[in-house]
């Protein structure tokens, strides 16, 4: 392609973008990381593995996993690191399980934590759009969404739905990450009916695989130092890392 | 000899977003609020001035596009734009949206001249931010300024001579100089509408004239300027490698970057910087070049400096063909220390937090917003008391 031919093929990007949208279309030699501000979680090794150094802003991010999955280590470290950025927690209490223990050996200050303790789910996703049209949450945690109860208590599919597409709108115009922590047995049992993995930016499956345990002959009452997950990128809409995995070490954190 | 470089772009909101509304043929204002935060060249023609009423702005210039601000894209703009001068000179310092200052000495030799260091800025600004820049070379910052804002008509771009400085200010109009409107009314008066005029002036005539204020401009007016160039830190930190035969393969690439590295981690862990973004650009055999970039925002370590060039190295392609040269840029640097300490710079976002929380409080109950405190924390965990809940007043 000459010089001139190459000009005239940017004006015409350049003239489509005006009209369509920044995001419309992209050279494929132009392309960079996105520029997506991050927050990071603690974790050097998922910052890395997303591509764009941690957490999305303005996005929705969905940790998927069961209870000693690390999901919950994971969410305090970077909750705490958001604080250090300057940015205000809130964490939406819908489980009324919030471990404060942890949290306050991740180094979160509690001076700067919200907790939201909502009646219901609806209630807490009305919360949440309160939070988001406001605009001053940096990061919004909502504990948890239960993918495994079939009962009466199960949370409202459409109710969800709606809720998600509102405020997927307020978070495009904000700087604010929502983590939506889901409760399942496996990826492959998460409800069919659910839209959050259509909206999330970011997903990530977190599992359990081993204790770990102080190096050196076993004795009876050695005390765990932590275990071993895998994190596996179910989606990631920033960067091509989806079907990746590894395995984190999740210390126990000292207190 | 020192020289001082001055970057000037007379209207800088609006040349950004120019680029939005390029179709626009009307006079462009970007209303902050109530208030004009820009105004393009035309509309500043008409009388606009920025920071007056968008209503007085608009009775101006009636056929003017009123357009809302997007301060943070402004910003980006900006920052973009100090990158890309933090790699054609030692120290930069940005002092507004559309003025930065940068440290010119020596500059001359390694670009062939000033003026070619010049015409390179004015096309690197446009190709990367697509704003016109006006560039002026000069021995002092006040002079360098007259000759970037005296740049617009020409080339886009002046080189004062080395030791020329007086000479070339005095033709400028005295209003020019940071005076006052009094000073400025009292020179009209007494005839004095240049610089070289006001210049040819006794120091002692001025103080007792114009008063003991009107100095410091009276120093600038004889070119004399001291303030220094308070540079930011470096923002970028490069390193260089060139294979005398082309290599396609990764391992050997990957070491021979990774121990190209260790002088920017050196220099990184001494300065205890961290690193906001990777970038790696190569040259192919068949002479194309690619550039790839990953996100790092945190301090950088050696074991995830090789994670992250393995990751950059994959992506780079080039069909097989072995790479020539390779250029590992730590761009965004900025001390990992300050971000830590940042205790006091967030008031305003707690302030407004806050005052959420109670309108959360007010709508949904107290009961439902809740912060947590430690009690005791000697309180074995078992018995469950070390935390409490407070709710927060509505």
């Amino acid at each position: 392609m000459t010089n001139t031919d190459d000009a005239s093929l940017d004006d015409v990007i350049d003239a489509a973008r005006l009209r369509y949208g920044q995001r419309a279309l992209f050279r494929g030699r132009g392309m960079r990381s996105p520029a997506v501000p991050v927050l990071p979680t603690g974790f050097g090794e998922v910052d890395d593995l997303l591509g764009i150094g941690g957490l999305p802003q303005g996005r929705i991010t969905e940790l998927v996993g069961t209870g000693t999955s690390g999901r919950g280590t994971l969410v305090a470290r970077t909750l705490a690191l958001a604080q250090r950025a300057g940015r205000q927690a809130v964490y939406v209490d819908l489980a009324r399980s919030i471990d404060l223990d942890t949290l306050a050996r991740a180094e979160v200050s509690f001076d700067g934590l919200v907790i939201l303790r909502p009646l219901g789910f609806g209630h807490a996703l009305e919360m949440i759009r309160d939070l988001l049209t406001e605009g001053s949450a940096g990061v919004i945690v909502l504990d948890r969404l239960d993918g495994r109860s079939e009962g009466p208590e199960r949370p409202d599919p459409d109710l969800l739905d709606r809720a998600l597409r509102e405020w997927n709108t307020l978070l495009s115009r904000s700087l604010c990450a929502l983590i939506v922590l889901t409760e399942v047995l496996s990826p492959h049992t998460y409800p069919s009916d659910y839209t959050l993995p259509y909206f999330a930016s970011v997903r990530l499956d977190l599992a359990w695989q081993g204790w770990l345990a102080p190096a050196g002959p076993p004795a009876a009452r050695d005390p765990l130092t932590g275990f071993t997950a895998r994190v596996t990128v179910l989606k990631n809409k920033l960067w091509s890392s989806e079907g990746r995995s590894l395995v984190v070490r999740v210390p126990v954190l000292e207190g | 000899m020192k020289r001082v470089a001055c970057v000037y772009i007379p209207h800088f909101v609006a040349e950004v977003e120019r680029q939005r509304h390029e179709t626009e043929m009307r006079p462009l204002l970007i209303a902050e609020g109530e208030r004009v935060l820009g105004a393009c060249a035309r509309a500043a023609g008409m009388g606009v001035v920025e920071g007056e009423a968008v209503s007085e702005a608009v009775a101006h210039c009636p056929d003017a596009c009123v357009i809302p601000a997007d301060p943070p894209r402004y910003a980006a703009a900006w920052d973009a734009l100090v990158e890309m001068l933090g790699r054609h000179s030692p120290g930069v310092e940005p002092e507004r949206w559309g003025l930065a200052y940068l440290d010119a000495t020596g500059l001359g030799r390694v670009y062939g001249d000033e003026e070619s260091w010049c015409l390179l800025v004015r096309q690197q600004a446009w190709g990367e931010v697509r704003v016109k820049v006006q560039a002026g070379v000069a021995g002092n910052k006040f002079a360098a300024w007259v000759a970037a804002r005296s740049g617009q008509f020409g080339p886009g771009y002046r080189v004062v001579s080395p030791g020329g400085d007086r000479a070339y200010l005095a033709s400028f109009p005295v209003d020019w100089l940071p005076l006052e409107r009094e000073p400025l009314r009292r020179l009209g008066l007494l005839g004095i509408h240049t610089i070289g005029q006001f210049a040819a002036l006794s120091t002692a005539a001025v103080a007792e004239q114009l008063g003991g204020e009107c100095l410091p401009a009276h120093r600038l007016a004889r070119g004399r300027d001291e303030r220094p160039i308070h540079a930011q830190p470096q923002q970028m930190l490069e390193a260089y490698v060139e294979f005398a035969v082309p290599e396609a393969r990764l391992e050997p690439l990957a070491a021979a970057l990774a121990a190209a590295s260790g002088r920017l981690l050196r220099d990184l862990k001494r300065g205890n910087l961290a690193v906001r973004r990777v970038e790696l650009e190569a040259r192919f055999a068949d002479g194309e070049a690619a550039v790839e970039s990953a996100w790092v925002g945190d301090l950088l370590a050696p074991h995830r400096l090789d994670v992250v060039l393995r990751e950059l190295l994959g992506r780079l392609g080039g069909d097989g063909q072995g790479v020539m040269e390779a250029w590992l840029r730590l761009v965004g640097l900025e001390p990992w220390v300050g971000r830590q300490m940042d205790l006091f710079a967030h008031a305003a976002g707690r302030q407004r937090m806050e005052g959420a929380l109670r309108a959360l409080a007010r709508k949904h109950s107290a009961a439902c917003v809740v912060r947590a405190c430690l009690v005791d924390p000697h309180t074995p965990l078992s018995q469950g008391h070390r935390f409490a809940l407070r709710e927060v007043c509505p």
